[in-house]
Order: structure tokens, then sequence, then C-alpha cells
């Protein structure tokens, strides 16, 4: 049970994207279109689940024991770096047109913020490793809800008739704030 | 009691404008302009050379393929040109001249038959050497309608006598004056067709017309008469079956998909004549009305008149005219010159003033959903308009723009006068052509 | 010993995540042909398509299976050097080019013949009702050309009439594919002389619309068949290499449809109904000019016969005066 409430607040009151405002490159960046922000999310989904826990693993496993926790920050975007590397090169592998669509954005994942941010978030709070991968996974869910919500909104934006100045990045940022206001209102959900 | 289907709308109807006159021949033309293309399908192969003297009745064009008919001369003369003329759908089109001797002289044409003493592929064959096509608009070649794969039964035919476009009372008038023909008509057609059930539909906006098709009908064992409710687009081929039978036409189908077949009361009119007397088709009943002409009436004109002759006979224009359209006010195309030339299709000769017309400028989307409302297809114009609009074809994809039947519910309904048909038309097309630029860079990977 | 642990923790985390890297480099490899990389560096990376693959990380890859190496216009022939040289192949000359316009027909000489209500855009115009131009072969005026061109170089007249500005364009051709009219051409930018007519309508249904549009009375090409061929009732210049500009082509066309950009510059040409009198003007002048020179050439050449007459006969009748040289005179 606690864990579902945990899941539920890292997807929909603390949602990475919209209410912590990590990972906000590839929210603006990867958006335009429903498929390749699928594939963002799914990559994104990725690389979170396997950093965190390799990170979690290293900081309990490595660090704390032989007193070096300060090396976290940079232990840890060691350990992203290599994972984003291999995770590029398997989309390289098995899906070059994703691989095109994604451009700079996939070696971008390196230094996106909502990654570092849920391995030092995991460690902080002191969670166990059950928690850490349920945590995890559900908060890069809610990243990939926020970002497909987004980049639907955004195919609509398409064919709205929006006056030349608000066209692409203007509208597209008042949206995300109005996105963001929306879910305000789940806070006090859990 | 009447029967309808779920959306649609309430145009004015106007059609007491013309519903009084009784029809009319229109004299023929001095020249004629015949178009090859006047059906769906390849266009006819021209048969004729300039210089050649022609009756009345004879072949200008041989069809070309199965789905395409041959074209007759509609007057006798002499073939003076054989070139590119405006064509009433807006581009320039191969057609023959003939520059009438005055003599309007029939050629030979076989001696007059009973109906009844003919097989069905007689009358199949009779129906395509007479350049028969559906007179309802469309202009589909009726041998093709009548010819259903083999795995498919027909158990019902249907006449379209709904006539639900606004305005036009060609299809009333041929009703109540000339019902045996019509009867005629749909009769042989069922016949080839061996279906079952026949059933008329008829709005009831039109009282006179249905009182004498059922006294037409009598007791014609099997042939009945459906009243229907009187909406737009009542008469479109996939609501009329909704209306009188209840069933659906899968979505890229065709009607015979469900077993039937709908054929409209020009198109029946038209049969008789052909299977009766052997005549192909060169004339039939247009209605020339409006706000914009005179004295409104129904003619019995010659394809290839110009479009001029039949304002003329109308009295002329009243005023200004701000529009010319040939066929309905909902699915009628306007022209930019009277010269044109009528097709076997042309039904109505529509003058608007210029008070009528509708605004040229529309407005973004305000998703109000009326078109949704409005649509017999049950579609979404709203959003198709939008992606059209800005064309982003891969969101259109599963929004069926295909199925759309351009009735103009949708643009009647817009408050922001989005010209949706518009859109949808050049969606339908754009995809057409990128298939076809698909398919040729295909074959050409191939070889 | 504080010190050495930290260092010796990262380095094993390194080495772990490095070795880890160097096994899934091994198995996740993709071939890939360094010289793409390099040819993308040089490459503009306008990815405009014009050498006619998808972008220029297409061009890259189909240039290392040895496509031709001169298809970048916007890189010009820097590019094609440096390409020549990353490949190792002989450099060829790239002729720079410019898109141009092939019609000169605005809504003032080629009129309209009805309003168009749709979308706006000259591809759905076309496939809907065949555009709102009476000629069905000129420039509806839409703007889908100006829409794909991100150099601002397709700019219209006041009567609706889409012409390129050569110094702002980088030859691209996005244009060339927006057009559903294909009235758009990649010329060589050295040229001056231009046919700014496509129809291929015959010349009778061509006059009827449009006052500049090729008549296809073949004046042109009888005057210079190495610069101009008339084909389909269409006049056009000959780009290929070794034909050259005849500026006096312009002056013999009776319509008006063959610009020369050393007379007039495209703007005033396309809106400015002075030039049209001015071209008339020259036109006159040419024919009287050649009808002079023809009558001086007849006149010497009788001369000559005469002089050779008077040789063999001493006593024979004088010429009666050449009458084309007054005529030549006005």
């Amino acid at each position: 049970m606690e864990l579902l409430i945990l899941a539920i607040n890292a997807i929909l009151v603390g949602n990475l994207l919209l209410a912590k405002f990590l990972g906000i490159c590839p929210f603006l960046g990867v958006s335009k279109k429903i498929s390749t922000a699928l594939g963002m999310a799914m990559a994104v989904t990725f690389v979170m689940v396997l950093a965190s826990t390799v990170t979690w693993i290293i900081q309990v496993g490595v660090l704390n024991p032989l007193g070096i926790g300060y090396l976290q920050t940079i232990a840890f975007i060691l350990v992203i770096a290599s994972l984003v590397q291999l995770t590029e090169m398997a989309i390289q592998k098995f899906s070059p047109s994703l691989y095109e669509a994604l451009g700079i954005f996939l070696p971008l994942i390196t230094t996106n913020c909502a990654i570092l941010g849920v391995a030092v978030m995991n460690i902080d709070e002191g969670r166990g490793f059950v928690t850490m991968l349920v945590y995890s996974f559900a908060a890069s869910l809610g990243f990939g809800l926020a970002l497909l919500l987004f980049a639907g909104l955004r195919e609509r934006l398409e064919t709205a008739a929006i006056p030349e100045a608000f066209r692409g990045a203007a509208s597209a940022l008042v949206v995300a704030g109005i996105l963001s206001l929306a879910f305000m209102g789940f806070s006090g959900l859990v | 009691m009447s029967v309808s289907f779920k959306g649609g709308i309430h145009p004015d109807y106007e059609k007491e404008l013309s519903s009084g006159a009784a029809i009319e021949d229109l004299p023929p033309p001095e020249r004629a302009v015949v178009h090859l293309s006047q059906h769906i399908g390849a266009p006819a192969k021209a048969a004729v050379k300039k210089k050649q003297q022609v009756q009345k009745g004879e072949v200008l064009g041989e069809a070309a393929g199965f789905v395409s008919v041959p074209v007759h001369a509609p007057i006798s003369g002499k073939v003076v040109e054989i070139a590119l003329h405006l064509h009433p759908f807006g581009s320039l089109q191969e057609a023959v001249v003939i520059e009438s001797d005055g003599e309007d002289q029939w050629c030979e044409l076989p001696p007059e038959t009973r109906p009844e003493s003919l097989s069905a592929d007689e009358i199949k064959d009779r129906i395509r050497d007479a350049g028969i096509v559906g007179l309802g608009g469309a202009a589909f070649p009726t041998h093709v309608k009548l010819s259903p794969p083999p795995d498919k039964t027909i158990d019902t035919i249907l006449l379209n006598a709904a006539e639900c476009e606004p305005y036009l009372t060609a299809d009333d008038r041929l009703m109540q004056e000339e019902p045996e023909r019509v009867l005629s008509g749909f009769l042989a057609l069922r016949k080839v067709l061996g279906a079952k059930d026949a059933v008329i539909g008829i709005e009831e906006n039109k009282p006179e017309a249905m009182g004498a098709m059922e006294k037409a009908v009598g007791k014609v064992d099997g042939v009945r008469v459906a009243r229907l409710h009187v909406k737009y687009p009542q008469g479109g081929e996939k609501q009329l079956i909704d209306a009188i039978l209840g069933r659906e036409v899968p979505t890229g189908g065709l009607p015979m998909d469900c077993g039937v077949v709908v054929q409209n009361v020009a198109t029946c009119a038209a049969v008789d004549d052909a299977v009766r007397f052997g005549r192909p088709l060169i004339s039939r009943v247009t209605t020339v009305t409006g706000q914009g002409v005179a004295s409104p009436v129904n003619l019995r004109g010659r394809v290839g008149t110009p479009v001029q002759a039949f304002i003329d006979a109308a009295g002329g224009f009243r005023g200004n005219p701000g529009r010319v359209v040939l066929g309905g006010p909902m699915m009628g195309g306007a022209i930019h010159t009277t010269d044109t030339p009528v097709i076997k299709s042309t039904g109505g000769v529509l003058v608007l003033t210029p008070e009528e017309l509708p605004p040229a400028e529309f407005d973004a989307c305000i998703r109000c959903g009326r078109c949704v409302r409005a649509c017999p297809i049950h579609l979404c114009p709203n959003e198709m308009g939008n992606y059209c609009e800005v064309e982003m074809w891969d969101q259109l994809e599963g929004l069926n723009v295909g199925d759309c039947i351009e009735c103009g519910c949708c643009a009647f309904s817009c408050p922001a006068n989005r010209p949706l048909v518009q859109f949808f038309r050049y969606a339908k097309l754009w995809i057409r052509q990128q298939a076809a630029l698909a398919k040729a860079a295909q074959s050409q990977d191939d070889n | 010993m504080s010190l050495i642990l930290p260092i010796l923790v990262l380095s094993g985390i390194g080495a772990v995540m490095g070795a880890g890297l160097a096994v899934a480099a091994k198995f996740l490899s993709v071939e890939e042909d360094p010289r793409v990389e390099a040819l993308m560096e040089i490459l503009p990376s306008a990815n405009c398509g014009a050498c006619g693959y998808p972008g220029c990380s297409g061009y890259a890859k189909e240039l290392v299976a040895g496509v031709d190496i001169g298809l970048c216009s916007p890189g010009g022939s820097d590019t094609v050097a440096k390409i020549a040289d990353i490949l190792g192949v002989e450099a060829v000359a790239l002729v720079p080019k410019v898109a141009l316009v092939r019609c000169a027909g605005g809504r003032n000489l080629a009129p309209d013949r009805s309003i168009y209500v749709g979308p706006s855009s000259c591809k759905a115009a076309v496939l809907v009702g065949a555009g709102p131009k009476e000629c069905r072969w000129g420039c509806v005026g839409l703007g889908d050309c100006a829409e794909v061109c991100e150099d601002d170089a397709v700019d219209f007249t006041e009567d609706g009439l889409a012409f390129v500005r050569a110094d702002l364009c980088i030859a691209c051709a996005r244009c060339v594919k927006a057009c559903p009219r294909d009235l758009i051409q990649m010329v060589p930018a050295d040229r001056k002389v231009h046919v700014l007519c496509s129809s291929q309508d015959p010349g009778k249904n061509t006059k009827a619309v449009c006052q500049v549009g090729c008549i296809a009375c073949k004046l042109c090409a009888r005057r210079d068949k190495a610069s101009f061929v008339v084909e389909n009732n269409s006049a056009s210049v000959l780009y290929e290499e070794g034909s050259k500009d005849t500026p006096v082509a312009a002056l013999v066309c009776t319509p008006g449809a063959i610009w020369d950009a050393n007379e007039d510059d495209l703007v005033s040409w396309l809106t400015d109904p002075a030039r049209r009198e001015a071209l008339k003007e020259r036109q006159a002048e040419l024919k009287a000019r050649e009808r002079a020179e023809r009558a001086a050439k007849k006149k010497a050449a009788a001369a000559a016969k005469k002089a050779k007459a008077d040789k063999a006969d001493e006593s024979g009748p004088a010429e009666p005066a050449e009458p084309g040289t007054q005529k030549g005179g006005q």
C-alpha cells in the first residue's frame, strides 16, 4: 500500500516535470510529435531505472562503507554518462529512425537533471532497494506521462490559429505552465 | 410515418421556384460541345474525325475500358473540331464540337422492343451502349453498377427519388409527368440485377410525385414506395440505404457490399429510352432556377448545349448574377463562364444573386461541434478540417477522410464559414496523389 | 589513505563502466564509414534536399557509396573541393545556380477566372479546382514556394506573381519541389536571358489567357538554334554547357516573354508597364535596323551585279531605287 502511494505520488503529485521542474530540456525539445516523445519517454525510463539502481548500489555498497559519500555527485555522473552511452548505442543499433529523431537529446540525457535528481533523491530520502526501484520507475512513468500529454497538446496547437508572435516555443511555454497548474490540482491527493 | 438517417441538415429548399413549371423541350443548339469525359472512369476515345457528318445518336466516342461509356452526338451535323474545351469541372478536357445542320435527324435505331422480351444481359448491353451514367450527379457508369461480382448477391434495388438538393425539381417533374417511363426503366434495372425487392424512396415534400408513382406502381409485385423525411442529404446513396433498409455500407465499400443498388430517377427514365427504343443518352431534364433567373423552368436539354442557352430559356438573368452553379447549391460546382457546355450529369443550373453568396473569408474553428452533429457519415469534420488546413497528413490518418461524401453539411452548419468540403477534397486528392507517387516509385524500384 | 581511497574507488567505477562500454561497443557496434562523419562536418547542414537525398546526412552516406559530388549547390565550389579532398577524387566545377519562376503573368496580364476559397496553398488550389487563374500553367500566387524558402528569397509582385530574388537564393531547390505547376527551374546564375513562360497550350489559347505568354512562334529558336528550343508549344533556353546568351533574341519575342537581365531587373520587368512599351520600341528599332541592313545588303548586291553587268554590257539601263530602303528608314 505504501509503495502504491509512493508511486502515485511520484507520477502525479510530485511529477518530475510539472511539479519538480526537472528535465525541462527534453520536455520542450522532443515534444513536437507523439511518436518521438514516446521514444524519449522509453529511453528515459530505461536510463532512469538502471541509473538509480546502479547509483544506489554504489552509494550504499561502496561509498557509504568507505565513508566517502561526498563523491556522490561525481560518481553518479560517471555512471549515468556510461549508461547513456550504452542506451545510445542500443538505440542506434535497433532503431535508427528513433536515433535520428531524438538527435542531440539522446546524449543530453547524460546531463538530464531528472536522472541525477532521482538518483540523488533516492539517497537523500534514505530509501531501501525496493522503494528506490518503485520510486524511480514511477517517476519515469510520470515523466513519460507529462511528456506525452504535452506532445499531444502541441500537435493540437499546430492546428490552432495563434498570432505569429506566439507560435512555436512561446505558446509551448504557456501551455507547459497551464499543464503544470493543472497538475497542481493533484496536490493533497496523497 | 417517414424514415430517415442520423445527422444531416435542413437548408431552405426553395423548390417552389420551379416545382410548378412543366418540363419543356429546349431547342437543339446550333453548336454542341460534347465532352468525351462525362463520367467517372476513363474518358471515351474519339471515334469520329474532323469534318465528318454525324447523325443524332451516332457514337462520337467509344468506351475506353470497363469503367467507361460511349458518348453520342446530341444533334446531327458536321464535326468541326476535336480539341480541348472547358469542362464544367473547371479544367480543359477533350471534346467533340458539332455544328448543327438543322435537320436533327436520328441515326438508325433498333425497332421498338418491350423490355419484358429482352434478357437481363441484353438489357445491360443496351444500357452500356446508350452511354448511360448515374444522372444524380456522380455520373458513375450504370452498367458497372449492374455488374456485381459473383460473390455478392443483390436483394434490393432502390430508386433514389429523394431529390434532397435544394432548388432542384427535375426528378420531381419527371415523376409527375412520366411516372410510367421511370417505373419501366426501374423494373428493367431490377430485372438485370435479379433483385427481389424494389423500393422507391421519395421525400415527403413531393406529394404529387409520390401520388403519381404510387399510382404507376399499382400492384406490381415487390415494389413499394417509401416516404422519406425531408432532410439533406437524404438522397445520398448511403443515407438512403440507412433510412429505408437500416443497413450500413462498410468503409471504403459500395452499396453492393450490403446487397443494395441505388439508381436515380433520371437514370431510370434514360434506361427506359435505351431499352425500349435503343436511344442513347443525349438529353436530360435540367432545372434552371434561383433568385438570379427571371422565370425558373425545367428544361429537357441536349448534352453539349452551352449553359447560356438554358439561362436564356429561363428568361435570362434577373439583375446581376452573383454565381452560376451547375447542380444543386450543396454539391454543385460554380462555373466562371456561361459558355461552358452541360454534360450528362448536369441536373441543375442555379443562379444565385450577389446577396446570397457566402462571404469568401473564413475564421478559425471555434470547436462548437455543429459539423460533427450534421455529418451524415459520422465523421469529425472539425478535426479533419483543422489538420487539412495545416497539412498535417499523419494526424489525418485514422479520421477516415476518404469516407467523406462531400455533401457539404459540415460547411453549411459551420458558424466560422470554414470551407470544409474544399479541405477534404484537397486531402482526398492529396492522399490519392501520394498513393500514385508511391506506386510509381515502387514500380521503378522493381524494374 | 583518505586521498588514495576516493581515487581508487572512482578509478574502479570508471574501469568497470569502461569495460562494460567496451563490451557493449563490440556487440552493439554499427558499421559507419569515418568519411561520412568527415563529410557531415563540411556539408552546409542546410538539409535542403537540393542534392536529391534526404538531408546532408543522406547525401554524405551516398557520397561514400560514390554518387556525383557536384550536387551540393548551397555549398558551392568550396564544398565540392572539400568533398573531393575527403573522398580522394577529382573536384568538378560547380556552376552556381539560382531558382527562376518561369511565369511572368501576374493578375494584371493573366487574369483570374474565378475567386478561390479554400486552404491557402497552391497545391490545394491546383488539385481541387485547377487553380483560380485562367492560364492553367501559370503561377497561382498562393505562396507554396515562399513557405518552403528559408532565405526569404521568394517574393510576390502586387499582382500576385511569385519571383525569386537571385541575391538571396542559395539554390536549395526546395521551391522547385513545392511548386505544383513545376514553374520553378534552377538556372545558371551567370545566364542573363530567360524565357518566363511555361505554358504548353497552343499559341492561340495562351494568347487568349495571358498577354505575356509564349505563343510558340519559334522566332527565338529560328534566330538562335543553339540557345533556344521550342517544344510542346513552349520555348525554353538551352542552359547546357557551351551555349550562351543572345540578348537580341529577347527583342524578337512578340509577346515579350523573354527577359534579358542586362536590360531590365526582374521586378521592374514584371511590374512596370513602361518596360513593355520600351521593349516594343526596342523591338521596332531592331526591326528597322535589320530591315535597313537587309536593304543595304540587297543594294550592295544589286550594285555589284550592276557593276558586273556594266562590265559585260556598258550600255545597261540604271537600276530603279530599292523600295526597301525608304521603308527601312522608318
